[in-house]
């Protein structure tokens, strides 16, 4: 192959790459515009779309991946369902955060802004227009980033795919760098990852120049920032604070506090004369979706023999000590992230000048997708590692599989969560002299708790992903396989490969709801309280 | 009660002295220039001048949370360099934790002093008394008006047995009747005989709160900012804002804050 | 009898703050001796009307002043509180509140949580805290009077009375 000919081949396929995922978090954005509006606008739609989203957002969709890929390329087929299946993986796995974001931001318009639009007769065009999404955008601004990390990561994993026999792929440049691995080209798979990361570089940075501008522009004043005299140098960032801030904590405080308020929005209702049917719509759209999606289940149980149903119950307990283990590693993933978050955080927020350069590095370097440069770590490191770690070898890459493509957002949570504390709160650290330990116990971690939960819940997400790809792993590089003893993401990924859907259907869904009963019981509950007690905002008193 | 009693006899201890202190804020703007100032022992200090001037930068230079350019604070001989909890301040925005009840968020005060548990409840619960909170021991702030809240801070103070007290606008986030039922108490809670305090630099925008309260007044002006007087006020307390001397030294000071208008230009 | 009915339900303002108590009465007894124009006050304390008549009308109904058309002058009892110290101070509170709503109630119940007490407090016909905000109001009037005067203690989620 020439050089010139491949370069040409490499950019061109990063292109293809980066557009798609561009183009499936604009698809994201666009349609979370018109279903959030429905969602304030129709109870019974919101009481549909929202726990759905919630659901959605805290399921590793990646476990779903086998069972929507024999879905579409069984109904479509082709290089269409081919590319649309790769598309819908991604799709699902930034859509869930920004609809939740959108949903949040039009919960949020000022009632004043409302009542301007319906003053002066705005069409459901003009409010849309004028009103709601360009108060989404701060909002939208602060979620991309993570979005789009998470899209280059499955985007990269989706371009090439199996299932039993048959490998499925798609232009991309996931699907040329396993080409080049499968042919032993190290050298063009350097190339790759160069021109990737120049353009995950340039990606980041039009993103925090976009973030930049959209919060310079579209942030509202609503509620009066606090003044805080004394600290200098504070006045560029805290418009860009007190908008970025809104993540993670309104999705505690903001969120619930409105959908409390429910009853009470109902009362002060107005009627919208000759405009009744129309939010009847949605409700009704989504009565019927989820009719449909009853119907295709209860037929699917039905045509299902019953000696297969008594397979699948008899492999369930093995299921679930696969998922334990899956849990221990998660844990693990969890505990270091957080450790690493807290240290590396608390520097940032501390080092002005470190923060200026080590923030854009890490953003680009946790965009940069494990899956294309993993395989080159693991070849040169092996020999290391198998040598000072033996029998855990396995495990310590399936972890750092996990840890590098999770540790970002509790990392980021929780930086946040340090810039939007109160500057008073650092004065009454250093006044009481209090060593680290005692203003980790005491003050940060307390203050940033609602922020370090809702990275958490993002980390542990996100470490499934990690780990679907790293417990599994045949030919990583060369003929050497990546594969963990007992774990049930391997378990799902192989029984794909093996053409058994019906077990890898079984385990997802075993799988999913005892994440979902996770995320009720125990994520739930730790949110309730960070948003009862644990907002640093509420500390400081300014009438 | 009241300061001016016993203050004569202690006069000339010196409690702070500021030799010298130049400040220039990071965008390059000469704040002070040589300001050299003496706080006496049991004094309750104020420190004026019009807005923007640099007030709560100063009580930040004299708390060590800033470094200023040249020049020197020291505290009772000792040279400041960095915060330390016998020199407290007190937030223009209550400062309080949400996630602590009112012992806990004044216990937090002592924890760099390696107390036991019991030591510190103690403590804590003897300096919520002097501020009037007894029975708030185990209550949240947000259980708290904005008036309970400061004294919770305050107390948080007290608990360290500053002996100094830095307060910055302590009472501009308080409606009118609030602020001036907590202006009235402070002066006794904060020279109470059982409190170590020697003294406290007020910072505050208003006047007459100003001349109610202190013994002293630095008024700061020019540009650079440099102390251009300094005012002994020595009015009988409770002092009434509508007596003719009250007033009398009101116009004082606004004569002195007005000339700032001519140097300016 | 029907007087006696009518000062039954008058009720301490949930607006109302000790402190507000203590600024009112500093400033009327320091800068105007003890008896001036509403208004003059007003204009003195630089507040508005709202933020002004809840303390007014709870200083009156608690007896630390008087109003007469429009004028406002301090009582006895509000002389001697603002001479006293805190301790005192929190006594001389502590006796006036006992005979006012809400406290009357609540001293009967003795222990109780909230919820209860507004029930109790709507079926002998005080309607003030029958509204949305009520149990809130009732909060910040429980801690601003009754737990800050001693009178009150309040354990987890009860309050609970003081026995002297």
């Amino acid at each position: 192959m020439n050089l010139l000919y491949v370069t040409e081949i490499i950019i061109f396929a990063a292109i293809v790459t980066t557009l798609r995922v561009f183009g499936i978090i604009l698809l994201s954005i666009t349609s979370g515009w018109l279903l959030s509006y429905a969602a304030i606008k129709s109870k019974i739609f919101e009481n549909i779309y929202i726990p759905l989203n919630e659901i959605f957002e805290s399921v590793p969709v990646i476990s779903f991946f086998p069972i929507v890929l024999v879905l579409f390329v069984n109904a479509i087929g082709g290089i269409l369902g081919v590319e649309l299946a790769a598309d819908f993986l991604v799709f699902t796995a930034v859509v869930w955060n920004i609809w939740m974001g959108e949903y949040q931001a039009y919960k949020t318009v000022p009632n004043e802004m409302v009542e301007v639009g319906e003053n002066y007769n705005f069409t459901l065009g003009e409010k849309l227009k004028y009103i709601y999404i360009p108060f989404s955008i701060p909002r939208i601004a602060a979620n991309l980033f993570p979005s789009f990390a998470d899209a280059f990561f499955y985007i990269t994993v989706s371009e090439v795919f199996s299932i039993g026999v048959h490998q499925y792929e798609t232009f991309g440049i996931g699907s040329v760098i396993v080409y080049f691995y499968s042919r032993n080209e190290i050298t063009y798979v350097y190339y790759s990852l160069l021109i990737m990361a120049i353009i995950i570089a340039i990606s980041v940075y039009l993103l925090r120049e976009f973030s930049k501008y959209a919060v310079a522009k579209y942030t509202v004043d609503t509620d009066a920032p606090i003044l805080r005299r004394g600290r200098i140098n504070l006045k560029q960032t805290t418009r860009v604070i007190s908008s970025i801030t809104v993540t993670p904590l309104s999705r505690l405080a903001r969120y619930y506090r409105f959908r409390n308020n429910v009853p009470e929005e109902e009362i002060f209702e107005k009627e919208e004369h000759g405009y009744n049917w129309v939010k009847y719509i949605p409700g009704v759209i989504a009565i019927f979706v989820f009719i449909l999606i009853l119907y295709y289940s209860i037929k699917l149980v039905i045509s299902i023999p019953s000696v297969t149903w008594d397979y699948l119950l008899s492999l369930t307990p093995f299921i679930l000590l696969n998922m334990l283990f899956d849990y221990i590693r998660i844990a693990i993933i969890a505990i270091i992230s957080l450790v690493f978050a807290v240290l590396v955080g608390y520097y940032l927020a501390m080092h002005k000048r470190g923060e200026a350069i080590l923030v854009p590095i890490i953003q680009t370097f946790s965009a940069f997708p494990p899956p294309i440069y993993f395989p080159i770590v693991f070849g040169i490191t092996y020999p290391f590692v198998l040598h000072y770690f033996g029998i855990l070898t396995t495990e310590i890459y399936v972890l750092s599989i996990g840890f590098i493509s999770t540790f970002y957002y509790v990392l980021y949570s929780f930086w946040m969560g340090l810039k939007a504390f109160p500057s008073e709160y650092f004065d009454v650290m250093e006044n009481f002299q209090m060593n680290f330990f005692q203003k980790l116990r005491y003050i940060i971690l307390p203050g940033t708790f609602p922020y370090l939960i809702s990275g958490i819940t993002s980390t542990i997400n996100s470490a499934w992903g990690g780990l679907m790809i790293g417990e599994y792993w045949p030919n990583i590089i060369g003929d050497k396989n990546l594969e963990v003893k007992v774990g049930l993401m391997k378990y799902i990924s192989q029984a794909t490969l093996q053409g058994n859907i019906q077990i890898a259907a079984w385990s997802s869904f075993i799988f999913s709801i005892v994440v979902v009963l996770y995320s009720l019981l125990f994520t739930k509950h730790l949110m309730d309280l960070a948003r009862k007690k644990y907002v640093a905002e509420e500390g400081i008193y300014a009438a | 009660m009241t300061l001016n009693n016993n203050s004569h006899e202690n006069q000339l201890n010196e409690i702070m002295r500021v030799e010298n202190l130049n400040f220039t804020y990071e965008n390059g703007y000469k704040v002070f220039e040589n300001i050299n100032l003496s706080i006496n022992e049991n004094r309750f200090v104020s420190v004026i001048g019009r807005s923007g001037i640099g007030k709560s930068t100063f009580l930040r230079l004299l708390g060590g949370f800033l470094k200023p350019d040249s020049g020197n604070i020291y505290l009772r001989g000792k040279r400041i360099t960095k915060p330390n909890p016998q020199i407290v301040l007190i937030h223009q925005s209550i400062v309080t934790f949400p996630w602590m009840t009112a012992l806990e968020n004044v216990k937090i005060s002592l924890k760099s002093k390696n107390l036991t548990e019991e030591e510190e409840n103690y403590r804590a619960r003897k300096a919520l008394e002097m501020v009037g909170l007894q029975g708030f021991e185990d209550l949240y702030p947000k259980e708290m008006s904005g008036g309970m809240r400061q004294r919770v801070s305050i107390a948080r103070a007290l608990a360290a047995e500053p002996l100094m007290l830095l307060m910055d606008e302590p009472f501009a986030h308080l409606d009118e009747l609030t602020a001036e039922g907590l202006r009235q108490d402070i002066y006794n809670i904060l020279f109470n005989p059982e409190t170590n305090l020697k003294a406290v630099v007020l910072v505050s925008h208003n006047l007459t709160e100003v001349l109610e309260l202190s013994d002293e007044i630095f008024i700061l002006n020019n540009m650079p900012a440099t102390v251009v007087a300094k005012i002994e006020v020595n009015l009988p307390r409770p002092r009434n804002p509508r007596s003719d001397e009250f007033n009398r030294m009101l116009d004082q000071l606004y004569t002195y804050l007005g000339s700032s208008s001519n140097v300016r230009g | 009898m029907k007087i006696l009915l009518m000062l039954m339900k008058e009720v301490i303002d949930p607006d109302s703050r000790i402190a507000d108590l203590v600024g009112l009465l500093y400033t009327l007894n320091n800068i105007f001796n003890g008896k001036t124009d509403l208004y003059m006050l007003e204009k003195e304390m630089e507040v508005d009307v709202d933020d002004l008549m809840p303390i007014v009308y709870t200083a009156s109904l608690l007896n630390f002043v008087k109003l007469d058309n429009g004028d406002i002058s301090t009582t006895e009892k509000g002389v001697e509180f603002i001479k006293a110290g805190i301790k005192k101070r929190k006594e001389i509170i502590r006796d006036s509140i006992k005979d006012i709503e809400p406290f009357y109630t609540a001293i009967k119940m003795r222990k109780f949580k909230l919820e209860d007490l507004q029930k109790e407090l709507i079926r002998n016909g005080i309607q003030r805290f029958n509204s949305p905000s009520g149990l809130h109001e009732l909060e910040v009037i429980f801690i601003e009077w009754g737990v800050y005067s001693g009178l009150f203690k309040k354990q987890e989620e009860e309050y609970v009375l003081v026995t002297q």
